[in-house]
């Protein structure tokens, strides 16, 4: 009991903190401020929560918020997967050094990150090899997430570049909101715009990744040899196996002639 | 002690003790069968499917379990399902590394024939997939989705049918 109330008396202290922080950057920035309701950060999933929380630490903008959101969703849909970490303990995104040299090669994305202060613009770089470069770019001013492929080609020694992109109108989710001014609302929003994003961009951009950047299917779980893979399945049991098989088809392939194969053996 | 100069794909070059490098059963066959002379100075083995990186940390493994009792070749019961839970805690701290890392390491452990290295990895990403959900695990791996929604559904029905039964 002593400690849900110390947890309560805690989270009571929070609330004035960053209710004070609000009111001081809402007399700084005025309407460049989007304001958290702790009583609905409690409900969106805690990750995010957490990396809100500490966004609404530090200067505290659309901008901040959006990247907030596009690293969430980029997390979310392991589009970062090993590449970026989420230290839940400080919420501070770091880079992993050790990542796979093999990717490092091809892709520069954690090297890549550059923020241009006089652009208020912060642009993730994904190069997948010298031909091809994937931009994600989110702008304070402008209101987009924007994603282009570029591909570069030398023709005669003049570089052609084609690219394809996806813009999506973030400020429509997310919008400015003066204190406890619907904030529920926007909320709900950036739920939706969370849910957008991976499901226009980061999983097309994952999907994408992969077909066309072979060198990505050879260090994970399913570049493996299935001599090797075998030897993992050797240590899963019935139900362990069956989540496997339910994966993708080369998984469903290997664990049902794995399983057919063992039971032949019993037999 | 005698050492042996072993070469990246990368073309580091890596001088390690005999003994460590013959854990690895294509290093002692390539030894043995191809006649590379252990005795001489200026002899390299190269690894080409191998990089600094990982050979490093290969090494470093080797080394850690050169004097290990060799496990018997014969495969325990291949019907029963092996334990995951006997990893060392010197192994469990070698293994903290990113996914693409462990990946290599197996990949490594498999070229080389270095069987405890292969058990052990292999451990680590059997305990990676255990306890999760298919989601999960595309998740944790970057596996993509290919089944069709009725396939899904399909290969969802016969699971709930395997673990009803």
């Amino acid at each position: 009991m002593g400690t849900s109330q110390q947890q309560i008396d805690t989270k009571d202290k929070d609330i004035e903190v960053t209710q004070k922080f609000i009111q001081k950057e809402l007399e700084n920035q005025h309407d460049k401020i989007i304001t958290l309701d702790l009583a609905t950060l409690d409900k969106i999933p805690d990750q995010l929560y957490n990396i809100l929380r500490v966004a609404s630490t530090q200067n505290y903008t659309q901008f901040t918020l959006l990247n907030c959101i596009v690293l969430y969703s980029a997390y979310e849909s392991s589009l970062i997967g090993d590449w970026c970490q989420i230290d839940l303990s400080n919420y501070t995104l770091s880079w992993c050094s050790a990542f796979n040299q093999r990717i490092l090669e091809h892709c520069t994305f954690p090297k890549d990150i550059c923020i241009n202060n006089n652009l208020l613009q912060l642009t993730f770089k994904f190069t997948l090899e010298q031909s091809r470069k994937i931009v994600l770019n989110s702008l304070e001013s402008g209101d987009f997430a924007l994603l282009s492929i570029y591909e570069l080609k030398d023709l005669d020694k003049t570089h052609f570049v084609q690219s394809k992109s996806i813009t999506l109108p973030i400020s429509r989710y997310v919008p400015f909101k003066k204190l406890c001014d619907h904030v529920p609302n926007s909320f709900r929003n950036l739920k939706e715009l969370s849910v957008l994003l991976k499901e226009n961009l980061f999983i097309p951009i994952r999907n994408q990744m992969y077909d066309d950047c072979a060198v990505l299917s050879c260090p994970w779980l399913n570049g493996l040899p299935d001599c090797v893979l075998v030897k993992i399945l050797k240590y899963l049991n019935k139900k362990d196996l069956h989540s496997l098989k339910c994966t993708c088809r080369k998984q469903y392939d290997l664990c049902k002639a794995f399983a057919s194969n063992k039971k032949r053996k019993f037999e | 002690m005698q050492t042996i100069k072993l070469q990246s794909s990368d073309n580091e070059i890596f001088e390690c003790d005999l003994a460590v490098a013959k854990c690895s059963a294509t290093i002692r066959t390539m030894l043995e069968d191809l006649g590379i002379d252990e005795n001489s100075e200026d002899e390299v083995v190269p690894l080409p499917n191998v990089n600094s990186a990982i050979l490093r940390k290969v090494i470093q493994f080797c080394t850690y379990h050169k004097d290990d009792p060799v496990p018997s070749s014969t495969d325990d019961d291949e019907n029963k399902e092996k334990r995951t839970d006997d990893i060392t805690s010197w192994d469990a701290d070698f293994l903290k590394v990113d996914q693409g890392t462990l990946f290599e390491l197996i990949l490594a452990a498999n070229y080389l024939d270095i069987r405890s290295l292969l058990d052990v990895t292999c451990k680590t990403v059997a305990n990676m997939i255990k306890g999760k959900t298919p989601d999960e695990i595309r998740k944790t791996f970057n596996i993509k989705n290919d089944f069709t929604p009725a396939e899904e559904e399909q290969v969802r029905k016969e699971n709930t049918w395997c673990e009803e039964k």
